[in-house]
């Protein structure tokens, strides 16, 4: 790549049909219910926690980072969401800001192959604990309540979804902590490469819980804070250029992820990036965006710096911090990819950018995908 | 969909199977597995893992001999839990098997996905355990809370094997994540981006999953498991881990690797209809993909290893669809879980991995604790005792809640052009 970073190209048109784009996305985070409100709390400084103990019960530490409003029976109906878990339901709004349009009429022909990739790293940990709870407390150890069992399998929220729009292809669910919605994208690339699927919703997501906080609580390292948790779902709409049905407003160049078997998360994150960038084919100098996941911990610090050390100053300037909504988890990547995109519809200068998102995770896990932004603020997408 | 852009089954990389690692009930390593496979061994027995007290049913299929230093070698064995434990174990085997070294693995870009149910749940069961006999979270273990997240099943094979540059996803698409994991390391080979996978699944007998199927009426009250019988009764719950190497033809033909069989194709559908029940129409749908991606045609496939619970519902459901794709003569269709138990994200690696032991030393396992055929499930089962048999092509069913269905083929190296 010689094109020098102050000549942004025209790129829709260059695309070739086999391109992965993004044509849609929405996010539900402590900003609020929907991709507005993630756009314009993006731009505010302040912190999103809340005292989230009056919702929970007691908690490690009150704070948390919170979806507002997010009320399940007044979000998708009375009909069904008894028993529903926040974490399926916080996919399936998302999937439905992503199928529908304002007016509720289809915004995307789906067919047999519309897949669904689904980022989480355990399911709904409040009903699966609470199960565990019931049968250990209850007069019976059999005593649990029923129609909790199958909202309490990992991979219920990606088959809820699917239930929900009629969406019969590849449908799965992937474990990969922080690093999970980068593996979503890149499980969602493979398979619409290979012609498993036609398009693909994929996104990555995480409830905040009594129990999320104690168990992260009590992991914490030693000489560690807890961590600031908070919770949401980013999802996309996946297709290849050739045959998309909505505009383009990034292109998916790469997605590389590594382990870190070394114990060393800066020295993993500086060559998954490197990876990545050559990958795409371009140089870490045209990085016009980048947005670490801000984890908390030796990881997320280590992540900092080792971008710190790679990437223009300007680039990780240009999209505000993560640290506002708090870990998010599972949920953390996607919500990244989120960001990238709100930052490149509000400047118009942001087309044919490269824009960068990195991931690394207590587990070992690390990630990275580079974009290139290809729409302006006006352009499509969901609502 | 005739818009695929997929490459024609002629033109794409073929992908073989070059090591396999088992832990079961019925044996662990190759050796023993294929012993257990071919005698038709029953894995049931009393329940060690947890207090089974206040259950009438006190089975499960757990693995009775499972020492995990002799194969672990780099992870602290209180880093991972239970489940963790046995992925590593089989990973290790599988590599050893297919005769690759660390420093053959070393900085070599590669796929690790592991699949799993339930991951360290049972570990989750004792946090829960210990919170509620003290009142208080904060006593919690830190060890067992920070190995809970399914992430580390993969990325702890990565670390046990030093593999730093791979892509390590854990898939928990239930009951079918073994099929899947493998799928995913077709592909990645299919794409022409790495050339190496380490694929299968992992779970471990647990709490959760028990008191879950037998809440919903879905374990058996029996001693035993009886797919397509008359009078089966439900599952018991299992465990234990199937890890397989997946190699490029061309890699795998370079290093003179074993080759066990070529992996033909898989196929994923999701019902999108119910949470838990089976459904025939998305089942069959799943296989025509699996046959259409593999280029085998119905008359081609020797036997099929059915997802096969022994649960009234999906032996009816899943014999259905096999009708409804092959017609009134189906392959020979075996359910390994009448020996294996249920063991859940593990199960269908483990199918896989016996289609693949079938292959090479040419016999059919049989389903086990047979009497009588249920007319609903109109499939030659192999009642009790395997067969010998020159097997070239095999299918491998899983179904999982939430309306997923995974199936692989698998084919003979050499069969096929």
């Amino acid at each position: 790549m010689s094109t020098a970073v102050s000549e942004a190209v025209a790129p829709a048109a260059e695309l070739s049909a086999d391109q992965l784009v993004i044509t849609g996305w929405t996010a539900l985070s402590p900003y609020g219910l929907d991709r507005a409100a993630f756009t314009a709390g993006l731009g505010s400084a302040a912190s999103t926690a809340v005292d989230a103990s009056q919702v929970t019960g007691t908690l490690p530490s009150p704070h948390a980072c919170l979806v507002p409003g997010f009320d399940i029976k007044e979000l998708l109906g009375k009909k069904g969401t008894g028993k529903l878990d926040r974490l399926s339901a916080l996919v399936m709004v998302a999937s439905d800001q992503l199928l529908r349009d304002a007016d509720g009429e289809v915004a995307l022909e789906t067919d047999e192959l519309t897949g669904v990739v689904v980022g989480s790293s355990m399911g709904s940990l409040e009903t699966i604990t609470e199960g565990m709870r019931q049968s250990l407390t209850n007069a019976r150890p059999f005593y649990v309540d029923a129609g909790k069992i199958p909202v309490g399998t990992l991979n219920h929220a990606a088959g809820a979804c699917a239930i929900r729009h009629g969406l019969k292809g590849p449908n799965t669910t992937l474990g990969g902590g922080r690093v999970s919605g980068l593996l979503a994208l890149n499980y969602a690339r493979r398979l619409l490469g290979q012609g498993r699927a036609s398009s693909y919703l994929c996104g990555s997501a995480e409830e905040f819980s009594a129990a999320h906080a104690w168990l992260e609580h009590v992991a914490v390292e030693r000489g560690e804070e807890s961590p600031l948790l908070g919770e949401g779902c980013g999802m996309f709409l996946l297709e290849l250029a050739g045959r998309a049905q909505r505009p383009a407003l990034a292109s998916v160049l790469a997605v590389e992820s590594r382990v870190d078997i070394d114990d060393d998360p800066a020295a993993a994150v500086t060559a998954c990036v490197r990876q990545a960038l050559d990958r795409a084919g371009v140089r870490a100098e045209e990085v016009w965006a980048a947005c670490p996941s801000a984890a908390p911990g030796r990881s997320g610090r280590a992540e900092s710096a080792a971008l710190d050390a790679l990437l223009p100053a300007e680039a990780l300037d240009r999209v505000p911090t993560m640290a506002h909504i708090g870990d998010t988890s599972a949920a953390a990547a996607s919500l990244q990819l989120a960001a990238v995109l709100a930052v490149a519809e509000r400047d118009p200068a942001s087309a044919g950018r490269i824009a960068l998102v990195t991931a690394v995770d207590r587990d070992g896990g690390v990630g990275c995908a580079v974009l290139r932004l290809l729409a302006p603020a006006a352009n499509g997408g969901a609502a | 969909m005739s818009t695929s852009p997929s490459p024609e089954v002629g033109d794409r990389r073929r992908v073989v199977l070059t090591g396999l690692g088992a832990i079961t009930s019925i044996g662990t390593g190759l050796a023993e597995y294929t012993a257990g496979l071919r005698a038709g061994r029953n894995g049931a027995a009393e329940i060690t893992r947890f207090d089974t007290t206040g259950f009438d049913q006190v089975h499960a299929c757990e693995v009775p001999d499972f020492d995990p230093e002799q194969w672990i070698r780099n992870v602290p064995l209180d880093d991972v839990g239970q489940a963790g434990q046995f992925a590593l174990a089989a990973a290790r085997m599988a590599v050893e098997d297919a005769g690759l070294t660390e420093d053959e693995l070393g900085d070599r870009q590669s796929v690790v996905s592991i699949g799993t149910t339930d991951g360290e749940s049972h570990d989750l069961d004792r946090l829960i355990a210990m919170d509620v006999a003290a009142g208080d979270p904060e006593v919690m273990d830190p060890v067992l809370a920070r190995r809970i997240n399914t992430g580390r099943l993969s990325t702890a094979v990565a670390r046990e094997l030093r593999m730093p540059n791979v892509e390590a996803n854990t898939v928990t698409t239930a009951c079918a994540a073994g099929n899947y994991s493998i799928g995913y390391g077709l592909d990645s080979i299919r794409s022409g981006e790495t050339d190496l996978a380490i694929c299968g699944g992992a779970d471990a007998v647990c709490r959760k999953a028990f008191v879950s199927f037998y809440r919903l009426g879905a374990l058996t009250s029996e001693d035993r498991v009886r797919p397509f019988d008359k009078n089966r009764r439900g599952i018991l719950t299992g465990e234990g881990a199937g890890v397989l190497v997946l190699e490029s033809l061309e890699s795998a033909l370079a290093r003179g690797a074993r080759i066990y069989a070529e992996v033909l194709g898989y196929g994923l559908s999701c019902d999108a209809n119910h949470p838990t029940a089976p459904d025939r129409e998305g089942i069959a749908r799943g296989i025509r993909l699996a046959l259409d991606d593999a280029g085998v045609k119905q008359d081609e496939v020797d036997f099929i290893s059915a997802h096969g619970t022994g649960t009234k519902a999906n032996d009816k459901t899943e014999s259905g669809a096999i009708v409804d794709v092959y017609g009134d003569t189906p392959p020979r269709t075996v359910a390994l879980k009448s020996m294996l138990g249920h063991s859940m994200g593990a199960a269908s690696a483990l199918g896989a991995i016996a289609c693949a032991l079938s292959i090479e030393h040419g016999f059919i396992p049989p389903t086990i604790n047979h009497v009588e055929t249920d007319p609903e499930c109109p499939v030659d089962c192999v009642p009790n005792e395997s067969v010998e048999a020159d097997v070239r092509i095999v299918q491998n069913n899983s179904s999982a809640f939430a309306g997923n269905n995974a199936i692989l083929i698998l084919g003979k190296y050499g069969e096929r052009v």
